[in-house]
């Protein structure tokens, strides 16, 4: 083989195990100059465990880790940064207090001496910034001014600036839209050329297929193939996933014309709240409304003002006709209100204590007598039919919700809402960063709620979630609604470019 | 699978201290002059007692996530006002009832500047000790009046079954206090607002009426630790309450409650409390000077906390 | 929106954010002087304000040194106790005896911030918690050091700071002091005890020493103390094992007037020094009519939660409901 094709990163036979428990078993594979490696699975099926082994933030068990031709015994992050592997993580790591040059640049400030060179990391930064379609953007702007897709980009910036030999991409997409998405896309295919390899993890399939020229997939640990991006179809690889097969990963939609002939249980009317100016939208009964648009337009205030986190400062709110003023998320929920924040773990669960109690704390008024003491045995009640329910997997209900994978922590933050028995189902990003099988629950449970009578809104970033589920969905663009689309006109086009271009004033 | 438990189980700082008490006390009760003694223990618990009572409000603060810095000055607070009010010729219930009123005043404070002037309760709290040390050194004019009323005597140092009466106050406020945060839905509350004040709010928790229940619970407390030890010491002056801020804030650490918040099995303070009057007991049979008491508190907060686990912070 | 940033691009964005905070200072300069007009007329005047304000400065300095990488000193005012009882109980008469004086508090200083730093950062603790047990323990070891009020502090050096030198000597140190901040906070350490107060964890991922850099800020901040524990030894002429008390809360309120954050990686020295400034002004103005001693404390304590307060209401202005 010739010199150019030595791997530089060979994986073989790696295994781990946590506290006995084996979570990543006998995986391989080669990275080659230029070549862009994916890593497919579920949630919990080894994917962060085997990037943390080879960014050297765990030490492996078994097998080797080869790097430009040298095991690694025991790889620390430094380690592996001096060997030019770089990750872009989900969680994001901007600093919000320094400015964007200052951000870009630590870690590896330019010097002048003993003093730090701003003018020279000015510059560079502003040359950067444009490179990655942020030119709008001052180099001395706090971070912490920027959106949360800002920052992702921002993030990928960095990460490329230092021109790494491998980078490592984990779910760093998740947060962007389409457009920035291709911005991303199109550095890594220049970088490409220069022989930069890429580890790239992402639920959306097709990102993975129109980036990656090999996969690894994963399950349970173990690694059920590892071959071309393009040697499975969506069904094949979803069983190889999961081990069966899922013919159709949406419930059948109900018709149309029918939901909304239903009676509007919640109509907004010119409503201001936040940065939203004049926002009218209606929901009937049973109907699943979904909200889209890019990312960060104020989509999240659209569900915050319905459950009384965000105070209303005109227009009306009416509940099945009578105008209702919501005080807070306590009003809201008497009213048979639920909200699921898209922040699972910061905002939705109190995931450092137990199942029992985070399942039942929206419920807890119905479980306490006069005094607030709360009865055990109703609570176990409580617990009991939400497990069986929604089929949560935990071994006792005193487990810590932080033991569990992402997707059944969803579906805890699912069933504590549902445990009360709402009419209104407000959902932020039901689906985010979950896998595949729990997503398929989820969806099946929304479809048999709305089909009861349940309302729900949700906001997707998805959007084929929100063709598949939705009977109607508005677009939300700079914190206005931009547009309403119904039944056939919701597809996938559609909704791209009801998100991207602003409506034409009437 | 049992071993595993009983291992689980030892990790558990509550369970550590009570076993650490035991083994303490068990050594001075043989070993040291003196304490094994049934009037020295009855003594002894008396002080766990009214130090307990304090206790008890600083725990709850510590698991809302909070810390309550005024305590002493509370504790002098309500001395203070029993003692004048008995001067006044009040009556016992009377005095007692103003100086829990002025206390509880003090929480309500407490939680208003913290719930709308935004002020992190570390801060506030400081700044209330303040105001009441100037506050009564205003009032006072230096010298409290003496008077203590016979019924906040008794209730401290009248004995039934032998034991002071200041016990079974301590036992039955515990008691309560165990049902509030252990069985009630607003223990529920009080915990998950120290482990995520913002998720506690999507959940429907009424944040600021919580916060309002914590301090002035906190404040209710030490007002009664306060009347518990005029009742002890028969007088008061303007330093009887000093010494309470760390003992009471030791004793929760020492508990094994997380002085993050959120987090510890809210009985471990019993322990906590007892195993620091006892060992400051220890520390005055053996004639350690008045600073190198208060270095051992500070040094041995330190070394509990590092024995207990380094504790990671929530972002 | 484009023009607002261009208004903005005149004014230096450090400037900016404290913007508030230098108009106040130049109010209450102006009413100090107002009131006081003798300040520039009669001899040393000038010089004996400046020494009654500088101690607070530098320990507004150390406080900020704590509070930007996101921890807070309850350990000051023991701590500040102790610094004069050092300076008492090491300084000796002659050039020679005030240079070890000086050395040893400041390295005394240093020792003090380098145990507590090393224990918030190494130990991986609460800063209120460590801290707040270190002020029982400098409590103790400041009665140990010095058991009553006295000891001996070279006459000239207090001569020197209340009357010596053609600007008032501790002035000049607290502009000195700000200068060789300044400095470094331009070097990389510097920058990272910012970029660590604001976000610890995208720190360390940048390949930051958080745990190296929280101790060098509590280092820093134990020299401050030193320094500040020096001029006030120099001002009362003697050490004082309880004398701090009073710097603890009123460190964090001139802290937080001078527009410090507590949630780290926000702020400014100089930013602290005008609060310190500020509030000591507040506290003079109030007291000029001759109130109670005793007030004191309540109007300490009112200024601190007044000073929160203000924050409270700028927040409440932009219409957040929710943190």
């Amino acid at each position: 083989m010739d010199e150019k094709q030595q791997a530089f990163l060979r994986v073989s036979g790696i295994s781990k195990s946590f506290a006995g428990n084996k979570v990543l078993c006998d995986v391989s594979f080669s990275l080659c100059p230029g070549q862009y490696h994916a890593l497919v699975g579920e949630n919990g099926a080894g994917k962060s465990t085997c990037i943390n082994l080879i960014t050297g933030i765990y030490q492996h068990d078994e097998g080797t880790i080869e790097i430009g031709g040298k095991a690694y015994d025991r790889l620390t992050p430094l380690l592996a940064r001096d060997l030019g592997i770089l990750t872009v993580h989900q969680e994001l790591s901007i600093n919000p207090v320094l400015t964007v040059a200052q951000n870009l640049f630590l870690g590896c400030e330019k010097k002048k001496g003993f003093l730090l060179d701003t003018k020279t990391m000015r510059n560079l930064t502003r040359g950067l910034l444009s490179e990655i379609g942020l030119s709008h953007i001052d180099p001395d702007q706090d971070a912490g001014e920027l959106t949360m897709s800002e920052r992702q980009m921002l993030e990928f910036g960095k990460a490329i600036y230092q021109r790494p030999r491998l980078l490592v991409l984990d779910e760093a997409t998740s947060a962007l839209d389409d457009a920035q998405v291709q911005i991303v896309f199109d550095k890594l295919r220049e970088f490409k050329r220069q022989g930069m390899m890429l580890i790239y993890i992402s639920h959306r399939h097709h990102e993975v297929q129109e980036i990656c020229d090999t996969m690894t997939v994963m399950k349970d640990g173990h690694q059920v193939a590892n071959c071309g991006v393009n040697e499975y179809d969506e069904d094949g690889l979803v069983s190889l996933m999961t081990g069966r097969s899922i013919s159709k990963q949406f419930p059948a939609k109900p018709d149309c014309g029918q939901v909304m002939a239903g009676p509007k249980v919640l109509e907004a009317e010119h409503l201001a709240f936040s940065k939203t100016h004049d926002a009218s939208f209606c929901l009937h009964q049973g109907e699943i409304l979904g909200i889209g648009g890019l990312q960060g337009q104020g989509q999240q205030s659209f569900l915050e003002v319905l459950f009384g986190v965000k105070r209303v400062k005109g227009g009306t709110l009416k509940l099945d006709g009578k105008p209702v003023t919501l005080r807070g998320p306590r009003d809201a929920m008497n009213l048979g209100i639920a909200y699921l924040p898209a922040e699972r773990k910061v905002d939705g669960l109190f995931v450092t204590h137990p199942i029992r109690f985070n399942m039942s704390f929206a419920s807890l008024d119905n479980l306490s007598g006069p005094a607030g003491l709360i009865s055990g045995k109703r609570e176990m009640d409580l617990c009991e039919s939400a497990r069986d329910r929604f089929f949560i997997k935990f071994r006792s209900f005193a487990q810590l919700v932080s033991e569990l994978s992402g997707g059944n922590q969803q579906k805890i933050a699912i069933s504590k809402w549902l445990a009360r028995n709402p009419r209104i189902l407000l959902l932020n990003e039901p689906t985010r960063g979950i896998d595949v099988v729990t997503k398929h629950e989820i969806y099946e449970t929304l479809r048999k709620l709305a089909d009861q009578g349940v309302s729900i809104i949700m906001i997707s970033s998805d959007t084929v979630e929100l063709v598949n589920m939705c009977t109607r969905v508005i677009t939300v663009y700079e914190n206005e609604i931009n547009a309403e689309l119904t039944g056939a006109e919701i597809t996938e086009e559609s909704l791209v470019k009801a998100s991207v271009f602003r409506k034409e004033p009437a | 699978m049992k071993d595993l438990q009983i291992k689980k189980r030892l990790k558990d700082p509550a369970v550590l201290s009570f076993l650490v008490l035991f083994v303490v006390w068990a050594y001075t009760l043989f070993f040291v002059k003196g304490f094994g003694t049934w009037s020295h223990n009855a003594t002894f618990l008396k002080t766990a007692a009214y130090t307990g009572m304090i206790v008890i409000g600083q725990a709850i603060c510590v698991i809302s996530g909070g810390i309550d810095l005024s305590v002493s000055n509370v504790v002098t607070l309500s001395s203070v006002v029993a003692a004048a009010c008995a001067r006044a010729g009040w009556g016992d219930a009377a005095s007692i009832a103003m100086a829990l009123l002025a206390s509880v005043a003090v929480g309500f404070i407490n939680a208003t500047g913290i719930n709308f002037l935004r002020i992190p309760p570390i801060i506030m709290t400081l700044a209330m000790l303040s105001l009441l040390e100037g506050g009564l050194l205003i009032a006072t004019d230096g010298t409290p009046p003496s008077g203590c009323g016979e019924v906040i005597k008794w209730l401290c140092k009248g004995k039934t079954l032998g034991l002071p009466n200041a016990v079974f106050v301590w036992a039955i406020f515990l008691v309560l206090a165990i049902l509030l945060l252990n069985k009630s839905k607003y223990g529920r509350y009080i915990y998950a607002i120290g482990t995520n004040e913002a998720a506690a709010k999507l959940n429907g928790v009424n944040v600021v009426g919580v916060k309002y229940l914590v301090y002035c619970l906190s404040s209710l407390f030490a007002g009664i630790g306060g009347l518990l030890i005029l009742g002890n010491m028969g007088s008061t002056y303007l330093t009887i309450g000093q010494q309470y801020q760390m003992l009471s804030i030791a004793a929760v650490v020492i508990g094994g409650i997380s002085i993050i918040g959120g987090k510890g099995k809210f009985a471990g303070i019993i322990a906590g409390t007892m195993l620091m009057i006892l060992l400051r007991d220890i520390l005055s049979v053996a004639k350690i000077s008045n600073a190198g008491r208060e270095i051992f508190q500070g040094v041995l907060i330190l070394v509990v906390l590092m024995a207990y686990g380094r504790e990671k912070k929530t972002t | 929106m484009m023009e607002n940033r261009h208004m903005a691009v005149r004014l230096p964005g450090q400037t900016r954010k404290i913007l508030s905070v230098y108009i106040t200072f130049l109010v209450f300069l102006i009413a100090t002087v107002a009131v006081d007009p003798q300040i520039f007329s009669s001899g040393n005047r000038l010089w004996a304000l400046s020494l009654q304000y500088a101690p607070l400065m530098l320990c507004a300095m150390s406080q900020t040194a704590c509070m930007l990488v996101g921890g807070i000193n309850l350990a000051l005012g023991t701590a500040m106790s102790l610094m004069t009882t050092v300076c008492a109980v090491t300084m000796g008469p002659g050039a020679l005896g005030m240079a070890q004086g000086i050395v040893c508090t400041i390295g005394a200083g240093a020792l003090v911030g380098l145990i507590m730093g090393a224990v918030v950062a190494y130990c991986r603790l609460p800063d209120i918690i460590v801290t707040l047990a270190f002020s029982y323990i400098w409590k103790g070891v400041a009665l140990i050091v010095l058991p009553t009020p006295g000891g001996y502090v070279n006459p000239e050096f207090s001569g020197f700071l209340s009357k010596g030198g053609l600007f008032p000597p501790a002035i000049a140190i607290v502009v000195l002091t700000l200068v060789l901040w300044k400095l470094f906070k331009t070097t990389r350490t510097g920058l990272s005890i910012y970029a660590v107060g604001g976000n610890p964890r995208a720190a360390y991922e940048s390949g930051l020493n958080v745990q190296r850099t929280k101790l060098i800020a509590y280092l820093i901040s134990g020299i401050f103390l030193g320094i500040a524990g020096l001029l006030l030894a120099g001002q009362i002429s003697s050490g004082d094992p309880t004398i701090g008390t009073s710097y603890q809360m009123n460190s964090v309120a001139a802290a937080v007037l001078g527009g410090v954050s507590f949630l780290g990686g926000v702020g400014q020295m100089k930013g602290a020094v005008m609060g310190a400034f500020i509030f000591t002004a507040l506290v003079n103005l109030l007291f000029f009519s001759g109130m109670n001693a005793f007030w004191q404390y309540v109007v300490q304590g009112l200024i601190l939660i007044a000073a929160l307060g203000i924050k409270a209401i700028g927040y409440y202005r932009k219409g957040g409901d929710r943190a």
